[in-house]
């Protein structure tokens, strides 16, 4: 498929055209698609059957503390008053959508990572399967793994601290893991190692917002099967991200490789 | 008409054609369109946008409520 589409742009990177970025845009888009399918494909078979039941769980929740108090009310699950998809074929619709364009996101940081530590750092002998692969994996830890340690996967429902504060340690967290492989990747220094384990243990050093009791305001018996709701969800959620960062990861170096001009 | 030719002049001049062939810009500006779009799926809370990015955003681990 690719091939098809990149057929029409000129073979080399004749001066005063910006065929890297426009290749790199239909390598993003395409990767978006495989990637976004694959794993909309494993999310709509085991993680949205979790997230549903945890909205139903969500509904005990809001009875009692309007039984009880209304003084709890931060981090509640809100979907705000606008518009949403209908539950069924049209919110799987956008949830696909939405991978894929997340997915597109991805695969263009990637390919350009990669691009550029074989155009900047010599490392052009290294764009194949393998290292794709963990390219991905390095995408999997800086997007996932890495921030999921202090900010785990929640489940809709669950109290958490404010979401501005999450959203901020995420980020720092995502950076400094990301940077922190990509250093350790292509400088050639012995020090890098440090940096490494100084950029991915900073965040966690500083410390992710965690809410005390992120089962607030459910009977015991609900807090229970939450929390080991939870656990799966990790779980799952965690598969299916390495899946989809393994399957932008080959696909990007095979496609930065094919396509994209790694000769200074 | 003459504007036209101006542009082109503009658009080939040696100086423009070298910095759009920069590969280094090309990597930085395509980068930047990967974190702009990653943001929106991310970050933005506008009503609409949260809502259909919701399950999405769950199932990825990104804050989300």
């Amino acid at each position: 498929m690719i091939c098809v589409i990149l057929k029409d742009f000129p073979a080399t990177n004749s001066i005063g055209s910006p065929v890297i970025f426009r290749r790199l845009v239909v390598i993003a888009l395409v990767g978006g698609l495989i990637g976004g399918a694959a794993v909309s494909l494993i999310q709509w078979w085991q993680v949205t059957p979790i997230i549903v039941q945890a909205e139903k769980l969500e509904s005990l929740k809001a009875e009692t503390i309007q039984a009880v108090s209304q003084e709890h009310s931060e981090g509640s699950h809100s979907h705000g008053d606008g518009w949403r998809p209908q539950d069924g074929l049209e919110r799987t619709a956008y949830m696909a959508l939405s991978n894929i364009l997340t997915a597109f996101g991805f695969t263009l940081v990637l390919a350009v990572s990669m691009a550029g530590a074989a155009l900047k750092f010599k490392k052009n002998s290294e764009v194949n399967v393998a290292v794709g692969a963990m390219w991905g994996l390095g995408g999997f830890v800086t997007f996932f793994a890495a921030p999921s340690v202090g900010v785990a996967p929640e489940l809709p429902g669950v109290t958490s601290v404010a979401l501005e504060l999450r959203q901020w340690w995420w980020a720092g967290a995502v950076i400094c893991s990301g940077a922190g492989l990509y250093l350790a990747y292509v400088l050639k220094t012995r020090w890098k190692w440090g940096l490494l384990v100084g950029l991915l243990s900073a965040p966690h050093i500083y410390g992710a917002p965690q809410a005390q009791n992120p089962y607030q305001g459910f009977p015991s018996e609900v807090a229970v099967q939450l929390s080991k709701m939870s656990k799966d969800f990790f779980l799952v959620t965690g598969l299916s991200s390495l899946t989809l960062w393994l399957v932008l990861g080959i696909f990007s170096a095979l496609a930065v490789k094919r396509y994209i001009d790694l000769e200074n | 008409m003459m504007q036209t030719q101006a542009t082109q002049n503009v658009v080939e001049s040696p100086q423009v054609a070298t910095l759009l062939a920069s590969k280094s810009l090309q990597l930085s500006c395509a980068f930047a369109l990967g974190i702009a779009v990653l943001f929106a799926a991310v970050f933005v809370q506008t009503s609409s946008v949260h809502n259909a990015a919701h399950d999405m955003r769950h199932s990825q681990g990104f804050p989300c409520h």
